[in-house]
């Protein structure tokens, strides 16, 4: 293949990747954003209305943490397809990135409720009960205490939540939410245009390394243990 | 003043119940340092952490100045616990904020404005010389540092009383001292009532005024540290004291019983370490007195000794010599072969 060649084709691939990789950042931002909002609080209720906790709800805390264990339990793609309705209520459509992302926040919200119970769970009892001594109150705990004392482990979580986001997005794109894993199903698949499958897989896993690194090194910035 | 009344607390979980107090009646007057001492399980944390609720009592009233604080709740019993300091074995300092930020906490928590913070947060590390360190995080500090700012922090809303729960146990012994004397300056200055428990008698005799015995969830002894340490009456505080008595190196010093020959083990404290009695018992008595081992230590510039001599001589003037100690106010044992 010639010099110009190759530049035309590159330019061609890169024409075809990008607006999928817009897509997929879009999708993954939001949703994980969403999640997040979905899951903190359940996190926070699952760790304060637990025995001898700051809010102990022994009925609360045990049926929270079984519809998450159940929604846990569903398969992502059974979820996604039961879930679209909802996106054509919320958003008017099934289709595209926008669409997908309704299924993809709730459907990480019990995996960052669950992410967020464990580092909260790491706070040591010492801390809290030093604040309950100086006249705390139950938001003042959770706020200025438990989140701030669990924040490196809430931003190793939260990696691990937008990974896990960029791999089901993928999934969504299989039934038509866009992105690079449409991208990749539609050309490499359908079309057995491999180059365009492998281009989409490279950049997934670049993606994921930064990522990784960027949530590495925020953590150990705000770990000062 | 705390004042507690009938106080029960008794852990329950599914299988088993634990009595840790039975009935616990205790004052503790305004501006004195109290010493809760007992061995491990004995039921000082309990005790101690049931005066500002950590621990909700079983049964009883804990009364302060006036007010039982087992009856409130939500609101009250914070604004309450706003004036009960507490420090840890542990420190319990926030691991992700700095000294200064540590310090500053309950006066956020009481929504004091920033520029007051800012002005008392310097002042208490002052008051615990750690000026140099308020940008440093809890683990650049040492056990002693850490526990200077767990001390500022307790310090920060003026409270009336700071509880101390094992705040020196994780310290070596040169710092353990100077927590107690930052402890023992901020009671003089400030006149804070502080209760500590500990299980080392160390801790008691350097701090406290007065203090209690506990042993399995009751008080079995109570009074001045300088009574409990002349005159213990409780098994606990003789096994707490046994480092203070005179003990016979070796027992073979005692031999099968020789009337001419006795060894006394001699406690005394106060005024009467001063006196020259056991020169004056042989010059008396003509007896010979031999002085095996001994210490004295000076307790709150009380002097504690307890010292085993061995004199010999008559029978009839040992028994003399003996009467005369007893006289002068000493506490005489005569040891025995076997005894130590
Ligand atoms: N939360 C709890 N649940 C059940 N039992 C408890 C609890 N806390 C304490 N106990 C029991 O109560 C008794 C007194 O415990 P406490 O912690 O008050 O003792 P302590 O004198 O402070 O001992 P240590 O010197 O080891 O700290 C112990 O038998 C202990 O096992
Ligand atoms: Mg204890």
């Amino acid at each position: 293949m010639e010099a110009a060649n190759l530049i035309s084709y590159l330019s061609e691939l890169v024409d075809l990747v990008l607006p999928s990789l817009w897509e997929t950042l879009y999708m993954v931002f939001f949703s994980t954003l969403f999640a997040i909002i979905l899951g903190l609080p359940l996190g926070i209720i699952l760790v304060i209305t637990d025995k001898g906790h700051i809010w102990e709800k022994p009925k609360l805390n045990r049926t929270l943490g079984l519809i998450i264990n159940m929604a846990r339990s569903l398969p992502f793609i059974i979820l996604i397809i039961a879930i679209f309705p909802l996106s054509r209520l919320i958003i008017g459509t099934t289709i595209g990135p926008t669409a997908a992302i309704v299924p993809l926040s709730i459907a990480a919200a019990p995996f960052v409720a669950r992410i967020i119970e464990s580092s909260l769970k790491e706070v040591s009892w010492g801390i809290i009960e030093a604040s309950i001594s100086v006249g705390a109150t139950i938001p003042q705990i959770i706020f200025k205490v438990m989140l701030p004392e669990a924040m490196p482990s809430l931003v190793l979580g939260i990696t691990l939540t937008v990974i896990n986001i960029l791999g089901y997005s993928a999934m969504a794109g299989a039934i038509g939410g866009g992105g690079l894993g449409d991208l990749a199903i539609r050309y490499g698949y359908q079309r057995f245009q491999t180059d365009v499958l492998i281009a989409a897989i490279i950049i997934l896993i670049v993606l994921v390394q930064i990522i990784q690194s960027i949530g590495n090194m925020i953590s150990r910035k705000l770990d000062k243990r | 003043m705390i004042t507690i009344r009938n106080l029960s607390k008794v852990y329950e979980s599914q299988d088993k119940k634990v009595e840790a107090l039975k009935n616990i009646n205790l004052t503790i007057n305004k501006g004195e340092i109290f010493g809760i001492i007992g061995l491990s399980g004995a039921g000082k944390s309990s005790l101690l952490r049931c005066i500002n609720l950590l621990e909700t009592p079983t049964s009883g009233e804990i009364l302060i100045n006036g007010t039982d604080i087992t009856k409130l709740r939500g609101a009250e019993l914070r604004e309450t616990r706003k004036k009960i300091g507490m420090i840890f074995q542990h420190f319990n300092l926030l691991m992700n904020s700095t000294v200064y930020d540590n310090v500053a906490f309950p006066l956020r928590i009481n929504r004091v404005p920033e520029a007051e913070i800012e002005k008392r947060v310097l002042e208490l590390l002052e008051i615990v010389n750690l000026s140099d360190k308020k940008d440093s995080y809890p683990s650049q500090l040492s056990g002693g540092q850490k526990q200077r700012v767990g001390i500022a922090r307790a310090l920060a809303n003026n409270p009336d009383i700071i509880l101390s729960d094992e705040a020196t146990s994780a310290l070596d012994p040169t710092t353990t001292e100077s927590i107690l004397s930052l402890l023992k300056d901020i009671n003089k200055k400030f006149g804070i009532t502080i209760v500590v428990i500990t299980h080392e008698m160390d801790v008691i005799k350097h701090l406290c005024n007065r203090v209690a015995v506990i042993e399995d969830g009751v008080i079995v002894e109570e009074g001045s540290v300088i009574e409990l340490i002349s005159n213990p009456q409780a098994s606990t505080s003789k096994r707490f004291l046994a480092d203070m008595i005179a003990k016979l190196p070796n027992p073979d010093l005692i031999q099968e019983h020789n009337p001419t020959e006795e060894v006394l083990r001699i406690s005394f404290f106060g005024e009467d370490a001063n006196k020259p009695f056991i020169s004056q018992m042989v010059k008396q008595f003509d007896v010979e007195a031999n002085i095996i081992v001994g210490n004295i230590e000076s307790i709150q510039d009380v002097q504690v000794g307890s010292l085993l001599v061995k004199i010999s001589g008559s029978k009839e003037n040992i028994d003399s010599a003996i009467d005369f100690l007893n006289n002068h106010n000493l506490r005489i044992e005569v040891l025995k072969n076997g005894s130590c």
